[in-house]
């Protein structure tokens, strides 16, 4: 189910509804009916993956239990190896497959050897499987490093694994911050629910009034670009930038904001990213949950900066590399990783990675220095041009577009439109950038009602209107 | 939580209600709507028009002559899913408010003449804008349409409903670019009979006429001709003109199967397209 959807917009409510009226008291009730909810949310898309979600609930239900009862080290590693080989396994299954089948098909053809695939298979991809099995995963890494004790009640487990506002596009959630809510009685909180309705409110109009009504000149452009001048391809990119950025955290805010009005605190994905005045900042502030994870669960086992300046600097190509593949089972993101390895780099060797790591720009005025506009202006410029990879089909579709960007100079205006729709979104921000979760403009409750009521029928309309597009982040 | 449910309804309640005020036609669904011309176009048709000749037809008659809108010429063109009878409530719509002119020229896509109320969007170019008009049509289409969309009447009089653009399946849909079906339709023989009616009762002089065509679908178009069947001497000589007022320019000028291609044709540099309304 779509959260831009008119099916949504019914379940919700209802499930509200039942949530706080009919099973608020008894907490097992109320696990059991986010787990119904949750299966169902997913199931409206295709129920056959749920056996997926099940299984992999199941294996690491039974991994967590053995790896906190066992004492016996290398039992509880080889548990801990079926969780990691279990999860990756279908990932590998069901996204990468393809993947390195043709990846060695045209090793073997760039050798001579002309090969027909027997191997390939029509798989289609489950919606959310890397979100999914990147949070199952990290409980059964939590609980191995003696970080997490595992839970008893499967239902409430099932329900962590498969709560429904972040099942199929993240936040990736920590057991440790997401189970201990679940296994504990929850309130109903008023500023909690409000902040989750306005919340809920900006995602929406993120998605479907910017990301959706960018999402065609993209594709016009992107489709077309071998006959587009350079001035065309950079508005392209220019608006991909922010389809993607609104599309995804559009997302986050909805989950976050959903998830509130259930009594759950999700973490912060997205904390305006494009206000970042390095790539460090940037990657503190774009797609938290999943940075932390490899953070946490890659780069630090692998020694982090902790060890030589070679050892660290290829941490650093690894986990962005990684990162770049997680995305999706095409060179494009692994070179899209590549780039961001390259651009992170300087900051790194300059020890300025770590630069701004509490203040957000601006801090003290409202407009911003010329020497944080410069930075962030930079940071952006990169950024941007990194997406190309990301966006393209191929590789050389990538350079092909990039080498035209640069060469060419042509600017067509017929998709100009797009500019005013950016310049919304970056206003706005403007003003919530100190705190990503309030969603309030100023001081003054009349301002912030009508902004309220504003994108309440501008979502309205858009959800009506239009033909649902996925969210881009359901296909990673 | 009643707290909370006070603030919710104070957001949802007052958007319902500017979501659902409509006023002169016009509501803020609308402007999202991507047939809110036809919305346009049905409302310009209920107000006193003065012109020498009428234009009606579809998208390729709006591509070409929608900048005509003066004393001698009036293009109320936009698209092809309300078909002929749509172009014959506009008509009826029109005289009965009164509106002069001496001649009706009805510019229609030889595809149009095989299509029977059963496009993919039929529902939001014709059922939708043309709303209460609907009853203007014979009992047979009416049934077709309360059969095809069941319960939208019921809430159509609510603007956030009928002002959006929702689309609805009806599975066998025909597509004016897959050049399938070449039978003509009996119901839009049916209206242009009235059509040609309805000018004869006013003493308009009416018209039909087919935007030019790629030079591949000329075939088809032959095959469309075939399957007419004889009809009265007024009617076969309309058709007879029609067919032979079709020009053929090459695929290349095109965007798809009946569109012009913005970047590859000029009609200034094509006197006849002029001719055709002349």
């Amino acid at each position: 189910m779509l959260f831009n959807s008119i099916e949504f917009l019914l379940f919700l409510p209802s499930v509200f509804i039942l949530y706080w009226f009919v099973f608020s008291k008894n907490l097992k009730h109320q696990n059991l009916l986010i787990l119904v909810c949750s299966y169902f949310f997913y199931g409206w898309w295709d129920y056959r993956f749920l056996s997926l979600i099940f299984l992999s609930t199941v294996v690491d239900y039974f991994v967590g239990l053995k790896i906190h009862t066992l004492e016996s080290s290398s039992k509880r590693k080889l548990y801990l190896w079926i969780s990691i080989l279990f999860n990756l396994g279908i990932l590998g299954v069901f996204k990468y497959y393809g993947f390195f089948v043709d990846s060695w098909i045209e090793l073997l053809g760039s050798f001579g050897y002309e090969t027909q695939s027997t191997w390939t298979l029509n798989i289609i991809l489950p919606v959310g499987i890397s979100f999914y099995t990147f949070q199952t995963l990290s409980y059964s890494l939590d609980i191995f490093k003696g970080k997490l004790v595992p839970t008893k009640d499967f239902i409430s487990f099932a329900s962590f694994v498969s709560f429904f506002p972040q099942l199929v596009a993240g936040p990736i959630e920590r057991a440790s911050n997401l189970l201990p809510q679940i296994l504990n009685k929850r309130e109903f909180k008023y500023e909690a629910g409000i902040q989750g309705l306005r919340l809920i409110l900006w995602g929406m109009f993120k998605k479907v009034a910017i990301a959706d009504s960018l999402a065609p000149m993209v594709d016009d452009i992107f489709g077309n670009y071998q006959n587009l001048g350079g001035g065309t391809l950079w508005l392209g990119i220019f608006y991909f930038s922010f389809q993607i950025y609104c599309d995804f955290s559009g997302y986050s805010d909805i989950a976050i904001g959903t998830s509130k009005l259930f009594g759950f605190d999700l973490m912060s994905n997205f904390k305006f990213p494009y206000f970042s005045r390095n790539i460090g900042e940037f990657w503190r502030r774009w797609h938290i949950s999943l940075s932390t994870w490899f953070r946490d669960y890659l780069y630090v086992p692998l020694g982090g900066s902790k060890l030589t300046k070679w050892i660290s600097l290829r941490n650093i190509f690894i986990i962005f590399t990684v990162s770049g593949f997680w995305h999706g089972a095409n060179w494009t993101f692994i070179f899209w990783g590549l780039t961001h390895s390259i651009l992170y780099i300087p900051f790194f060797l300059l020890g300025t990675n770590r630069k701004y790591l509490t203040s957000v720009v601006a801090e003290n005025s409202f407009f911003p220095s010329l020497q944080e506009l410069y930075q962030m202006g930079t940071t952006f410029f990169f950024v941007m041009i990194s997406w190309v990879f990301f966006r393209s089909e191929t590789v050389t579709d990538s350079f092909a577009y990039i080498q035209r960007m640069f060469t060419t100079f042509d600017l067509n205006l017929i998709w100009k439109k797009g500019i005013l729709y950016i310049f919304v979104v970056i206003l706005i921000e403007w003003f919530l950038r100190k705190d990503e979760r309030t969603i309030v403009l100023g001081h003054r409750p009349a301002w912030n009602y009508l902004f309220l009521l504003v994108l309440l029928c501008l979502n309205l309309m858009c959800i009506l209107n239009i033909h649902n597009n996925d969210f881009i982040y359901f296909q990673f | 939580m009643k707290k909370f449910a006070t603030y919710f309804f104070s957001l949802l309640v007052p958007g319902l209600i500017l979501l659902n005020i409509e006023y002169n036609g016009y509501s803020l669904p609308l402007l999202l709507n991507k047939a809110k011309e036809v919305f346009f176009l049905v409302n310009k048709s209920k107000k006193k028009l003065d012109t020498k000749t009428l234009l009606l037809g579809d998208s390729v008659c709006k591509q070409l002559f929608a900048e005509k809108k003066n004393a001698a010429t009036y293009c109320l063109c936009n698209n092809q899913s309300y078909e002929i009878p749509g172009n014959f409530i506009l008509l009826k719509n029109l005289i009965e408010a009164n509106s002069s002119f001496d001649k009706v020229i009805l510019i229609i896509n030889p595809t149009t003449l095989t299509m029977s109320l059963n496009q993919e969007y039929t529902f939001n170019y014709f059922i939708k804008p043309f709303g209460n008009d609907l009853k203007l049509l014979d009992k047979e289409e009416v049934d077709y349409i309360n059969k095809t969309f069941p319960n939208y009447t019921a809430f159509s009089w609510l603007p956030v409903v009928k002002h959006s653009f929702s689309n609805w399946d009806i599975g066998n849909e025909d597509s004016f670019d897959d050049f399938k079906n070449s039978t003509v339709s009996a119901t839009n023989i049916k209206y242009l009979k009235k059509i040609i009616a309805l000018c004869e009762k006013h003493g308009i002089e009416f018209q039909v006429k087919s935007p030019p065509a790629k030079k591949s679908t000329k075939a088809y178009v032959d095959k469309v001709r075939s399957t007419l069947k004889e009809s009265d001497a007024k009617t076969n000589r309309i058709f007879s003109n029609y067919f032979k007022s079709i020009i053929y320019f090459d695929d290349e000028y095109f965007q798809d199967g009946i569109h012009f291609s913005k970047s590859r044709f000029d009609k200034n540099d094509y006197p006849e397209i002029d001719a055709l309304i002349n």
